[in-house]
């Protein structure tokens, strides 16, 4: 689908209990979800500016942050770190529906 | 993921980077990080040999709470300390289920934990310090090691192993490695992730959360690696086979990832992410790590004679950098 960066904005967690083949689905903050050792976190802020809260080796997730944009076409989410050597994060967004993303690996 | 190629991550595989900045914003960790890793491999290739006697780790217990329900019971922590001392003897009934092919690689790590007698002082002491705050809940970002900022101040590091449990959001709990900074230095539980009664809530209720944080205390690593879901990543000990990404929930055997066919991924080690009732164990190369960090910047939790029969046959230039007097 084509995404419109409104549709994508929100602060997200992998509901990992969601996910089929190949899909993520995340959910927005204060959608309850069952406690996890640990649950992938994304800010996509309005902005334009992000947070990815990557799994860090001490259980604790040491935030990414950078630009994010919806690539013109094809319509996937780009995530580009500010850190000139760490490289961009694609994904293709399936579905962008009001309390639900679903991403895949693009 | 081995070859980042044109700059590009797919997806979540990417999470080397923020290591590598961590890394290179802390210099003097990133130094004693890398010391700790040299003397680990140096025991591992020179067959170090493990330790006899059981080494007991003093423990205190930083109970910070806010609401009555997170002031846990005295049986609650008991209740953990229980759990540690079998997780970490192989005394745990659970063990009963690894896998036969896993069986061989089980370990008694001989370490054992008691909550402190004597305070830092030289008090006697319950091992147990009991804060109330007004801080609704916390985070990761260490303000529960600090009474200042609503939490409860760290026992020397170098004698005590710090365990806060605290409301957290978010998390079950996190580590700090050997080599950090002494004032942070210990592990964090949240109190529905602590000890097996009281509010220890299912799935996390059988107190396996601090077994996991207390390994990284000593210094283990993800059994997958920490590379995202790649096949690149290494937990640095030899026994356990190469793994994806985490696992959650309750796997059943096999579970493959890697090409680790037919036995699969080790998802009941203590070092994955599985439930409290799918991990019941550490491999003997888990061990001999422990050992390396008890023999290095541990050391100080070692009777002076159990370390030297820890370090001998090694390498001069030994783990903590000073010689032991024979
Ligand atoms: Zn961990």
């Amino acid at each position: 689908m084509t995404a419109t960066p409104a549709q994508l904005a929100g602060d997200w967690t992998h509901a990992r209990e969601e996910d089929s083949a190949g899909v993520k689905v995340y959910r927005p903050a204060g959608h309850p979800l069952p406690p996890a050792r640990w649950r992938h976190r994304l800010e996509l802020r309005a902005d334009g500016t992000y947070v990815d809260h990557r799994l860090g080796a001490d259980d604790r997730s040491p935030g990414v942050r950078g630009r994010w944009t919806v690539e013109p076409g094809r319509g996937r989410l780009r995530l580009q770190p500010d850190d000139a050597g760490a490289g961009a994060v694609l994904f293709e967004v399936v579905a962008a529906e009001p309390g639900r993303l679903t991403l895949r690996d693009a | 993921m081995s070859t980042p190629d044109a700059g590009q991550h797919r997806g979540w595989c990417g999470t080397m980077p923020v290591h590598h900045t961590m890394l290179a914003t802390q210099p003097e960790y990133a130094i004693a990080r890398a010391t700790i890793e040299n003397t680990a491999f140096q025991r591992m290739t020179a067959r170090a040999p493990v330790h006899e006697e059981v080494v007991t780790i003093p423990v205190v217990v930083h109970v910070v709470y806010r609401a009555a329900a997170e002031n846990v019971s005295q049986e609650q922590i008991d209740s953990q300390l229980t759990v540690l001392n079998h997780d970490f003897r192989k005394t745990n009934a659970d063990v009963s289920k690894v896998p036969p092919v896993f069986q061989p690689l089980v370990a008694d790590t001989r370490i054992e934990f008691r909550l402190a007698t004597t305070d830092p002082a030289g008090g006697t002491t319950t091992g147990v310090v009991r804060r109330q705050t007004t801080r609704a809940s916390f985070g990761q970002d260490d303000a529960v090691k600090f009474t200042a900022r609503g939490g409860s101040d760290a026992w020397p590091a170098d004698r005590y192993l710090n365990l806060w449990v605290c409301r957290l959001d978010r998390f079950l709990g996190y580590a700090q490695f050997p080599g950090g900074a002494a004032a942070t230095d210990g592990v964090v539980v949240s109190h529905t992730a602590f000890g097996t009664s009281g509010t220890a809530a299912a799935p996390f209720d059988l107190g396996r959360t601090a077994t996991h944080e207390v390994g990284h205390w000593l210094n283990l690593r993800h059994i997958w690696g920490d590379d995202g879901e790649g096949c690149s990543g290494d937990d640095f000990v030899a026994d356990t086979p190469n793994q994806a990404g985490p696992n959650y929930g309750a796997p059943t055997f096999p579970n493959p990832s890697c090409g680790n066919a037919p036995n699969g991924d080790l998802f009941m080690n203590y070092m994955d992410y599985t439930d409290d009732r799918s991990m019941y164990m550490f491999t003997k190369g888990q061990a001999e790590r422990m050992d390396a960090c008890l023999a290095g910047p541990r050391s100080s939790f070692v009777p002076a004679a159990e370390l030297r029969n820890m370090r001998a046959g090694v390498a001069e230039g030994d783990a903590a950098g000073e010689p032991v007097r024979t």
